[in-house]
């Protein structure tokens, strides 16, 4: 027996020894990323992990500043300059900006970047559209090499940022025989693109899969590079020396720690170990319950600042106001059926149980947080009553006492029992259980239909659904209202899923895209809002929250709402923690 | 037995190509179109302006390179009313829509008429200039008589529902558009030159109703369309760029563009590393143990390591593997494993040598390898069990403690080799469970190895890379049982394949 005892507890001291404990005194960032993003080609991908990796990589002309919200320049000298038709936009680049050779930034290497980001032969279709609309042409001053106008096709509110996520790529590097030099803007942009077999060829490399994943190719002018991909495992980031920006005080251009690496963890419960046991500095995403669990331990406070933040994106309940009266039936089509379907929704219950509270109300379609929202507009509670009678005023009632409301639409008549599709989880679930019981009280009867993400935004994009549960991203930046709510956005497939608007939103939305002056943007943004309010296309639910947690052991971990939230290259390992010996 | 083997893998020939049937089926079914998945226009802002024709261009030259623009098999079963052409319109809502209409009204040039001449009607509407349109029709008082923006918005939901009506052939949905289609052209007056042709398409369908020839679907032809197929094309390649399955190529990714084969290459490793080391542990563990128990039935330790094994055989994987990671990756509790991954990317160095890589990942191996084995390890065991105590009451056992052998001798000589039937069954699905991996334990420890791969390829929809694991796993299903039928053989010489 005894001897049994001594084996187990060897046994043990073996295992107790096999975690190799992390070594807080290095100056190294581990963050959390959910999943590989789909590459790092500067132009090809275009997924969120890759906007988070490239603000470490990458430079571009002008960017989002997360403690303002307002747009700063990063490698321009200055935001740009307009004209008085607000067509053209000039800018400057900066100076210093070098690149890893050592050779300066020019107007060149922008010409290139743009033709790059328009050309039709980039594997750039889902985002290319965004551009061409909207760059006619780059020119550069014949009299200063570092000096360029972007020529607009129209005046659009978004022109003087459309450099935001244009990442500025070394023509020297990419084409250093100048096979690209006869590609002209007019080309790029002619309805039937006419190639040279020399571009086809130049661009099957350039699009190549080896531009996505191999570090090597990963090349930009930010402070770090890529040195290491373990597809599936981390990425790592390691400081470049002698960098350009290493002098320049802008908290995007610090490069304190040595290296970023970004962990590959899916699985909630195991993010919430690294934590436990610190072997993540940093993450924004992890599970509402988890952070609330871990913020009642004192250990987990004591290592970790650790908040729930409000952002940009929003849930709804989108209706289908232009049914083809065939396969979907009318029964959105009257704004007060609408109305009376946000008084039914509960809302407030779903945030308490389903985010514990962790989220805010949404009121319209844009985001309290945003300085053009509309804070006239009222929230609309919770009114089982109120709902019931505006559905007895748009004519739906319970003729023939089986509890569920009837009307008779164009000669047959209808029971308001419709289909409530979502993509299929556990939370949602949960929620379209909660709103069928809550409409089940006002005589509706909801039929919730889980399907998968395909289908789904197939029958959205379709027409092809009574009611949805949806949810939209959003940033600090304007986002185009088109997309989502133009009527031209619902004809041809966008996503303006519920058929939305009329000639007077449409105009608001163009007068809003094309307003330059600040007051004249504004007044066409809150007017839109409160024509989207009353007519009531979505029932806006609400935001939830977003979940940053940094390490202790950094300064410099301030957290914003604007993605991601925080700004790894600005974290600064405190004296305490450098000479410290690997935690027990 | 060299005979059997042989004949064994000549079947294989007939049962792969069913295999790679089934999965091209699937494949050519799965919901969406590769073609719009790999440009990445699907959910563009404002479609309409895009389709230039420089990304029309880049569609075809996709079609073409996926193989899309050939007919799907080297011949089609069908009718009289089908159109042999079929498989080179390019939009699969409209090829979908087009096959139905022919198969309802069985005469496919009058369907074809009816389709084009709809195509014109949505061509005609690029002509309709908004701003031509504003500046010409005035009212009386001289002022515009619609505003751009309700211009605007009829010209899209006139083209709107053309392009749905191409899509369609459902009578009902189709006699809807054309009466709201009339009424739209009937209220403004620009639409005058789209309204002759709108009107000559609906007396082709009309006539397409009347002439309608039902009896041609029931005459059944078979088209034959030679090696220029896709089934062909997926199987062997082109010859050029494309090598087809047999070589191993699976063609590319929709989610990263990568070559699926690359993909599968660079994880397998790790899955099959995981398979063959829980394999053999759980093997021999319980193998043993099922001796053991069979050997002691009905004694205390029979009936407690059966209530053990029952306990864990029925509980789930990804609940043990999230308890295990509770209780030893936990440092409220044992913090005994790291959490995640292989491997600890602030330390890990790709120039240490192989026995340093193994000291550094073993930790990371032991708590997946846990959740690996301990289903199997219970299932196994209790198989084993029962075909030993089923063999313990043969007569030759009997015979062989009447002979006065020792109970070792009987049990591992006599016994053992007789109750590894059951088992050596079971090793046949070994092989397809080393390429799947398990892709729940591989999310809740994030193993970058193939099931994590297959996790996020099913939740993208990327079709190329789940039909390749199916091929695999179909093809290594039939080596797994060719290993095992060679295995009984081994073990039970009485079984002679002959």
């Amino acid at each position: 027996m005894n001897k049994s005892i001594w084996m187990l507890l060897a046994i043990v001291s073996f295992l107790t020894a096999c975690v190799d404990k992390r070594d807080l005194s290095k100056d190294i960032v581990v963050a959390h990323i959910l999943d590989n993003p789909d590459g790092l080609h500067p132009f090809n991908d275009n997924s969120v992990m890759r906007s988070f990796i490239f603000n470490y990589t990458q430079k571009s002309l002008v960017k989002l500043d997360l403690k303002s919200l307002e747009y700063v320049p990063s490698l321009a000298k200055n935001l740009a300059e307009i004209s008085e038709d607000g067509l053209s936009y000039t800018f400057e680049l900066r100076e210093d900006a070098k690149w890893d050779d050592g050779t300066a930034v020019t107007a060149q290497d922008v010409l290139f970047t743009t033709k790059l980001q328009l050309c039709p032969l980039t594997d750039n279709a889902q985002i290319r559209g965004n551009y061409t609309s909207v760059i006619k042409s780059v020119k550069i001053d014949p009299t200063n090499p570092r000096k360029f106008t972007m020529l607009a096709w129209d005046k659009h509110v978004s022109n003087a940022t459309i450099f935001t996520e244009i990442w500025i790529q070394q023509k020297a590097h990419w084409d250093p025989n100048g096979v690209l030099d006869d590609l002209s803007f007019e080309a790029i942009h002619a309805s039937n693109f006419q190639e040279k077999e020399s571009w086809t060829e130049w661009f099957n490399a350039f699009n190549h899969g080896d531009n996505r994943y191999k570090p090597n190719n990963l090349v930009g002018l930010g402070p770090y590079k890529v040195t290491e991909w373990e597809t599936g495992s981390y990425i790592t980031l390691e400081r470049k020396n002698n960098w350009w920006g290493d002098a320049d005080s802008s908290i995007y251009n610090q490069n304190y720690t040595e290296e970023i690496i970004f962990k590959i963890i899916k699985d909630d419960a195991a993010v919430f170990l690294s934590l436990k046991s610190q072997e993540l500095d940093a993450t924004n995403r992890i599970g509402t319950s988890k952070l609330f669990k871990l913020q009642k331990h004192d250990y987990f406070n004591d290592a970790y600042h650790s908040a729930f933040m409000n952002q940009y994106s929003f849930y709804y309940l989108g209706m289908n106001m232009r049914p083809d009266g065939i396969k979907r039936k009318a029964f959105f089509e009257d704004v007060t059926v609408r109305r009376a379907m946000a008084y039914l929704t509960p809302v407030d219950e779903i945030v308490e149980v389903l985010l514990h509270g962790e989220g805010s109300r949404q009121v319209s379609n844009m985001s309290n947080l945003k300085k053009n929202y509309n804070d006239t507009l009222a929230l609309i509670p919770l009114d089982i009553d109120k709902g019931k009678e505006l559905l007895d005023q748009a004519g739906w009632k319970d003729t023939d006492g089986d509890n569920i409301r009837d009307k008779v639409v164009n000669g047959e008549k209808l029971q308001m029992s419709f289909e409530l599709s979502y993509m299929s989880s556990a939370s949602s679930k949960e929620m379209a259980l909660m709103i069928k019981e809550s409409m089940w009280r006002a005589g509706i009867d909801v039929i919730p239909t889980p399907m998968d993400f395909t289908l789904f935004y197939k029958n959205a994009q379709e027409h092809d659904f009574d009611m949805m549960l949806g949810g939209w991203g959003g940033s600090a930046s304007y986002s185009n209202p088109y997309q989502l709510w133009h009527t031209s956005s619902w004809a041809n497939k966008g996503s303006n899923f519920c058929g939305f608007g009329d000639a007077e939103s449409d105009s608001l939305i163009d007068a809003a895209n094309k307003a330059i002056d600040p007051e004249e943007h504004r007044n066409a943004v809150f007017a839109l809002q409160a024509k989207i309010y009353e007519d009531q296309p979505y029932v806006f639910m609400y935001s939830p929250k977003r979940k940053l947690v940094a390490h202790k052991r950094f300064d410099n971990t301030q957290f914003f709402f604007e993605k991601p939230g925080f700004i790894l290259n600005n974290f600064l390992l405190k004296e305490e923690f450098k000479n410290m010996a690997p935690m027990p | 037995m060299f005979k059997y083997i042989v004949k064994r893998i000549l079947i294989f020939i007939p049962m792969l190509v069913a295999i790679s049937l089934l999965a091209f089926i699937i494949n050519i079914n799965a919901p969406g179109d590769p073609v719009e998945k790999l440009s990445n226009t699907a959910d563009k802002e404002g479609a309409a302006n895009d389709q230039s024709n420089a990304t029309k261009k880049v569609k075809q030259e996709l079609r073409k390179k996926l193989g899309l623009d050939l007919p799907v098999f080297y011949l089609s079963f069908g009718s009289m009313s089908d159109c042999d052409t079929l498989y080179r319109v390019e939009d699969k809502a409209h090829a979908a829509a087009l096959s139905e209409l022919s198969h309802h009204y069985g005469n496919w040039d009058n369907v074809s008429t009816y389709f084009h001449q709809l195509n014109t009607v949505l061509l005609a509407h690029s002509e309709l200039n908004m701003d031509v349109i504003f500046e010409e029709l005035k009212n009386e008082d001289g002022k515009p008589a619609y505003s751009k923006n309700e211009i605007n918005d009829v010209i899209t939901q006139s083209s709107f529902d053309v392009s749905a009506m191409m899509e369609t052939a459902n009578q009902g949905v189709l006699n809807a558009k054309w009466s709201s289609l009339n009424q739209l052209y009937d209220t403004y007056p620009f639409f005058s030159k789209i309204k002759p042709e709108f009107s000559k398409a609906q007396q082709n369908y009309q006539s397409m109703l009347d002439n309608a020839e039902g009896w041609k679907t029931y005459i059944p032809t078979i088209i034959w369309y030679g090696i220029g197929n896709q089934y062909h094309f997926w199987l062997f390649g082109n010859g050029k760029d494309r090598h087809g399955v047999i070589r191993g190529d699976f063609g590319f990714s929709y989610i990263d563009s990568q070559p699926i084969s690359e993909k599968i290459w660079s994880r397998v490793w790790i899955s099959f590393t995981f398979t063959i080391i829980s394999v053999l542990l759980a093997y021999l563990i319980s193998i043993p143990l099922g001796i053991f128990s069979a050997y002691r039935k009905d004694s205390t330790f029979d009936r407690i390591s059966s209530v053990i094994v029952f306990v864990l055989y029925s509980m789930p994987s990804f609940f043990i593997g999230v308890l295990l990671l509770y209780t030893f990756a936990n440092p409220d509790v044992l913090r005994w494993f790291p959490v995640s991954g292989i491997q600890d990317a602030t330390l890990f160095d790709p120039e240490w040598n192989n026995w340093e890589k193994l000291k550094h990942r073993a930790p990371y191996f032991i708590l997946p390898l846990v959740t690996y084995i301990y289903s199997s390890f219970a299932f196994l065991s209790r198989i084993m069990r029962v075909s030993v105590i089923d063999v313990f009451g043969q007569d030759y056992i009997r015979t062989a403690r009447a002979k006065g052998l020792g109970e070792g001798k009987v049990v591992m000589k006599h016994a053992l080799r007789n109750s590894l039937l059951p088992i050596i069954t079971v090793f046949a699905n070994i092989f397809p469970l080393a390429v799947g991996g398990s892709i729940i334990i591989e999310t809740i420890f994030t193993i970058p190895g193939l099931g994590f791969e297959i996790y996020s390829s099913i939740l993208n929809s990327d079709y190329p890379m789940i039909i390749a694991v199916f091929t695999i796993i179909g093809f290594l299903t039939m080596i797994g049982y060719l290993i095992s039928d060679i295995l009984y053989a081994v073990v039970d010489p009485r079984i002679s394949y002959k």
